[in-house]
């Protein structure tokens, strides 16, 4: 099967890609950008074209399997990872606007205000 | 055939150049999930050519332990973060 291939070389370069961008970039954010490039076209391409390659067998159905776990779990390591980081106080180099920051910053100012005036 | 996973047990061994060097406890993480997805591609790749059909349970074996590494790993700096805001 050429598409199974196709989508077996099409991982293989994006998971060269992504690794390189994990080295090689500046950031942690940019980092995580390029970590799930191999988490998502990776492993998503290279199980696709197990599953097309083995067929209605063990191999594919849990390939299959594999990439319905991976859609639910992959996205909520890297929220869980780029969140608590930024709490944690990494801040992200060379960028304009922080949202996040000036809402964390004024949650804290309002939480804050109150307890002084009780006292 | 066997040429892509040589390719893909290369960038394993790249990646343990972040684990060493990144400045931070994140970074350290993120390059060890990153080493798991790898795992997974080089596992299920070995399954297919030499038709082993046990190493998939593997495969799903280690994309659940991935997962639990990573929230293990949130919980702890959530806990660094509530006492650090304690005492300030």
């Amino acid at each position: 099967m050429i598409l199974a291939d196709i989508f077996i070389i099409l991982g293989v370069i994006l998971s060269t890609l992504g690794c390189l961008g994990v080295v090689r970039f500046f950031d942690l954010y940019t980092r995580l950008h390029s970590a799930t490039l191999v988490a998502t076209w990776g492993t998503y391409s290279i199980m696709l074209g197990i599953f097309i390659k083995s067929g209605l067998k063990e191999i594919g159905i849990k390939a299959l399997l594999v990439i319905f776990l991976m859609l639910l779990l992959s996205p909520t390591t890297s929220h869980i990872i780029a969140r608590l980081s930024h709490q944690s106080g990494i801040k992200p180099q060379g960028t304009a606007l922080d949202e996040l920051e000036e809402d964390t910053f004024q949650n804290n100012k309002l939480r804050k205000e109150p307890e002084i005036r009780e006292r | 055939m066997m040429n892509y996973i040589f390719i893909l047990t290369g960038l394993f061994f790249l990646l343990i150049l972040r684990v060493i060097k990144g400045p931070s406890v994140s970074d350290t993480m993120l390059a060890v999930e990153v080493m798991g997805n790898l795992a997974i591609c080089i596992l299920g790749l070995f399954a297919l050519y030499k038709g082993y059909g046990f190493l998939m349970d593997v495969v799903l074996v280690i994309v659940l332990a991935n997962f639990l590494v990573v929230v293990g790993f949130g919980k702890y700096l959530e806990l660094k973060n509530g006492k650090d805001q304690k005492k300030v």
